[in-house]
């Protein structure tokens, strides 16, 4: 029976083919003991692929922490990782543009390698959960087949690429971000000015300066583009305001400005530029200060502008900056003419649905919809039913949000009932997307090893709660939004909204109680430029009380229909505190024991199961990574030795000159990965040096790169492959010596 | 190398569709702190806030049990989470004795007496791998036996019979299993 990838060989592009390979082998190499656990969890992470709560194989039952016994105990993906524990997949979904065709195939992976459930998160990715590491490069190949990817996706190194789901159909929009978003990410995705981070890096594209829809959020990132559109030379030119070094986090920090405006020409070479000062400059020991955010606060963003442009003037032209720019628009996304009659009569609840997801958007005659996932979730069968719609009325494509829904755009005003009812048939048209029961939640402890309290439980308890009450109409408090993270790292956003929660716990006797950290006065306002602040910590079983209890004093105080940020900052932080006081007691154990146990669970609360997180990657160095690379394109040519021994003998060349130009990184980390300027500069700086000599074995090594670079012959047997595989695997562990040698001694320049 | 069957789900349907799904949290819970029956238990995950979806799931090393409801009727649904040594017969011989050990357990549960039965006279099997099984004839055609030689060396009675579920053509194959008057275990 053929495999997956067999099957997909011919459909995938060479480099993605080699790409995934290698992460298979790498896979392989692991479970020989032959890569080094911390560099194949960045390697991993860098592929998507994600650890889960309790792969340390530890899980607290209530009572005490138990092991589980997976089966191949001491195998570990990572430090504390254990093999078997199944992980999570991040998938990249650039500016949340998703096919018919693409649904599908998520659907498809979701069945076989998942539980049936694919969920949205807050950048607009997805994700699926409790996969087993041993199907990932399957996975990764049926995504590749209808070009998604996960490269990167976690990891130090860039994310996915977000953009307004309105792009194209906004009115307040300056013009379409999606081509500028789309061009950032392929120009970025693996791009060497990006593998030496010392923490993730964060872009998104907005449309608009004041983003008045809340879904671009530029100044919350580590890099933004707003889109803004400038007379130059008597004609309107588009280009970005350019933000650098937000974040959210533990800590906000709400980007700077570096550019008030830049041409679209400008922004791919800006982007690399400002890269490769994060990368030569930002911190990488400490990980708790390794974002951009901090590199700019503590430079100033003046001198960060210096260095900028001083990196801007020296980079060595790339047409790649500008080529895209002469690519054909895409086709246009919407049908010519509506799919039905418009004779459909809508199920019940129609317009209750379209008074809260449905928007208008500047082009008459179409509507856009949303899709309101409860907690960013689907089924597959809701994905191919979602597939089915979308390909029927509209031309193919949706949008991922960054409140975790799905947009339909480009529909027919006309087909608005039937559209109604095919979602209603398939459970996809739940009402109050983007208002006040719609609960932005993180995973939280349901999945993540940060998690301190149940994100998910608040927010399904919150969602149930306030669509019982049908607050999604109730026009005072709809467009209060509110947003819970499991812990203070903000992966669910609390620092942005209306009301904020962020998981904590406190002691409580002999006890500990699962509480939320209740936040106030945040905004999505000009691109998330405000950032709420903690007002106290609400015990979790009461956390759904204390948001009835402010939305009830909002609507009746709030004066001259001011927003819930302005009532917050009238009333002040302080008088609502006081006003919530009795909330925040915790009963003792014997009188109410539900308060020790947390949202959706049944254990009594410990914060046992917290774990050592993974999105802070490992910091890898770019000759670790090479060396890894090496490696792997070795190990694949002593699988080939019989089969194809040509074919083994180039890969053992390539796996050599990946180790030669890893160790020159040290030196010169832009070398060229031509093969004659990689020995050049590896000669210069190792051989005549004597830096590689091994004072037992002394360059015999070098000698097999330095034969195989000067052979155009293939082996003439396997016997010759085999023998040229094995140099090869000689010069790697060379390679390894070399660079332990390098890291231990004073670094001395080289001229190169 | 021992051959490795594709993945497989087996689905046991209940007798009703009044349990609410968040009974199960404690009762899984319960489970994996007093290590009931014999697997190594990862997690509870509740998705009861999906339509149509898995509702509580309880997650083990190697297989996953979900009182579901996405083929529009409800039902213990169990998912292989790797590869097991042998056949498909043996795949679905292990899924379905796996199965049945937490049908039963969920069976004598207090909370859940009178409440919740399952029905053994119908197995539904579904071949969770695309490039193994396309849902169609030929591979209905292809892996039917085996689903029946499994449910039959699992269940006692007499020789039942398969038929094909037909649905979306994007779903995985499913094969009914019904028949063999004999709904206990072997």
């Amino acid at each position: 029976m053929p495999t997956w990838k067999q099957s997909l060989s011919s459909v995938l592009p060479p480099s993605v083919v080699e790409e995934i390979d290698t992460f298979e082998s790498q896979l392989e190499l692991r479970k020989q003991g032959k890569l080094e656990e911390k560099v194949f969890a960045e390697l991993r992470l860098r592929r998507g692929v994600y650890g889960q709560r309790y792969d340390n194989g530890k899980r607290h039952d209530g009572a005490k922490t138990q092991e589980i016994a997976y089966p191949h105990r001491g195998l570990l993906k990572g430090p504390e990782t254990q093999w078997d524990a199944p992980g999570m997949q991040r998938i990249k979904i650039p500016f949340g543009r998703l096919t018919a065709e693409q649904l599908e195939v998520l659907a498809d992976c979701a069945e076989e390698y998942s539980n049936g459930v694919l969920h949205v998160t807050t950048r607009q990715d997805v994700q699926l959960h409790f996969v087993d590491i041993e199907d990932t490069p399957d996975l990764h190949r049926r995504l590749a087949a209808v070009g998604i990817t996960t490269r990167e996706a976690c990891g130090n190194s860039v994310r996915n690429v977000t953009g307004c789901p309105f792009a194209g159909i906004c009115g307040h929009e300056a013009f379409d971000i999606s081509p500028y978003a789309r061009a950032e990410m392929r120009f970025l995705l693996g791009h060497r000015d990006v593998q030496d981070f010392g923490r993730k890096f964060k872009i998104a594209f907005s449309g608009c300066a004041d983003d008045a829809l809340g879904c671009g959020r530029a100044m919350m990132h580590d890099l933004g583009f707003i889109a803004a559109t400038r007379e130059v030379d008597g004609e309107e030119r588009r280009g970005f305001r350019v933000v650098v070094g937000g974040g959210l986090g533990p800590v906000p920090h709400v980007a700077k400005e570096l550019y008030d405006w830049m041409p679209v020409e400008r922004m791919l070479p800006a982007s690399q530029a400002i890269a490769r000062v994060y990368a030569r400059l930002g911190e990488k020991r400490n990980r708790n200060k390794a974002r951009i955010k901090f590199l700019v606060a503590q430079l100033g963003i003046d001198e960060f502008k210096r260095l900028v442009d001083q990196e801007l003037a020296s980079l060595e032209p790339d047409e790649r900056w500008t080529e895209w720019l002469d690519e054909p628009s895409p086709s246009p996304e919407y049908r010519e003419s509506p799919a039905t009659d418009g004779s459909a009569v809508a199920a019940s609840g129609f317009e209750d649905w379209k008074a809260t997801n449905v928007y208008a958007p500047r082009q008459r005659g179409f509507v856009a919809v949303f899709v309101n996932l409860p907690l960013g979730d689907l089924t597959s069968r809701q994905a191919r039913a979602l597939a089915d719609i979308v390909r029927r009325y509209t031309r193919d494509a949706l949008r991922t949000t960054v409140d975790q829904n799905l947009l339909l755009r480009w529909v027919h005003e006309l087909d608005l009932a039937a559209l109604y009812n095919d979602l209603y048939t398939s459970r996809l048209a739940a009402t109050g997307a983007a208002t006040v029961a719609d609960v932005t939640s993180c995973p939280g402890t349901d999945t993540c090893k940060l998690g301190i309290a149940s994100s998910r439980g608040l927010g399904a308890e919150l969602r149930s709660r306030l669509e019982a009450a049908k607050r999604q109409f109730d026009d005072s408090v709809k467009n209060v939004h509110i947003r819970v993270s499991g812990c203070p790292n903000s992966c669910g956003l609390h620092h942005i909204g209306d009301i904020g929660f962020y998981g904590s716990s406190r002691n409580i006797g002999a006890y500990k109680v699962p509480h939320f950290q209740l936040i106030l006065g945040g905004s999505l306002e000009n691109n998330a430029a405000s950032y709420g602040m903690a007002v106290g910590a609400v015990p979790s079983r009461r956390a759904p009380d204390a948001v009835e209890r402010l939305l009830g004093f909002y609507s009746a105080e709030r004066q001259n229909g001011e927003s819930f940020r302005a009532w917050v900052t009238r009333v002040g932080k302080k008088a609502i505190k006081e006003r919530l006081q009795d909330l925040l007691d915790v009963p003792p154990h014997e009188v109410d024991p539900s308060f020790y146990v947390d949202w959706h669970d049944a254990r009594e609360y410990s914060v046992g199961d917290i774990g050592v997180g993974e999105c802070a990657g490992e910091v890898v160095s770019l000759t670790q990574f090479s060396l890894a690379i090496a490696e792997s394109k070795a190990f694949e040519a002593s699988i080939l030795v019989d089969s194809d021994p040509a074919g083994a003998a180039r890969l053992a060349f390539a796996a050599m000159l990946d180790a030669a130009q890893g160790l020159v990184k040290t030196r010169n980390a832009d070398v060229s990965s031509e093969p004659s300027r990689v020995i050049d500069e590896f000669k210069r700086a190792f051989i005549d040096t004597r830096l590689f000599f091994d004072r037992f074995v002394g360059n015999s090594e070098w000698q097999y790169l330095d034969a195989a670079s000067q052979s155009n012959e293939p082996p003439r047997d396997a016997d010759e492959a085999r023998r040229r595989v094995e140099e090869a695997q000689l010069f790697i562990e060379a390679s390894h010596a070399c660079y332990a040698r390098v890291v231990q001694t004073p670094r001395v320049p080289v001229p190169v | 190398m021992t051959p490795r069957a594709p993945r497989v789900c087996v689905k046991l349907y209940a007798n009703s569709d009044q349990v609410p799904d968040s009974t199960f949290v404690p009762i899984f819970h319960r489970w994996i702190r007093d290590r009931l029956l014999d697997f190594v238990y990862i997690d509870v995950a509740d998705y009861a806030h999906v339509p149509g979806g898995p509702g509580v799931m309880l997650v083990t090393d190697g297989i996953a049990f979900a009182l579901d409801r996405a083929d529009g009727r409800y039902g213990l649904l169990a998912q292989q989470r790797r590869p097991v040594d042998g056949d498909v017969a043996d795949a679905i011989a292990l899924a379905l004795k796996q199965t049945l050990a937490v049908a039963d357990a969920l069976e004598r549960e207090r909370s859940l007496r009178g409440k919740l039965a399952f029905d053994r006279s119908r197995v539904r099997v579904e071949i969770n791998d695309r490039l193994a099984a396309t849902n169609d004839e030929r591979s209905f055609r292809v892996f039917a036996p085996a689903a029946v030689d499994a449910v039959d060396r699992v269940l006692s009675g007499d020789r039942r019979a398969a038929t094909r579920a037909h649905g979306d053509a994007r779903d995985r194959l499913a094969i009914d299993v019904h028949g063999g008057n004999d709904a206990s275990g072997a």
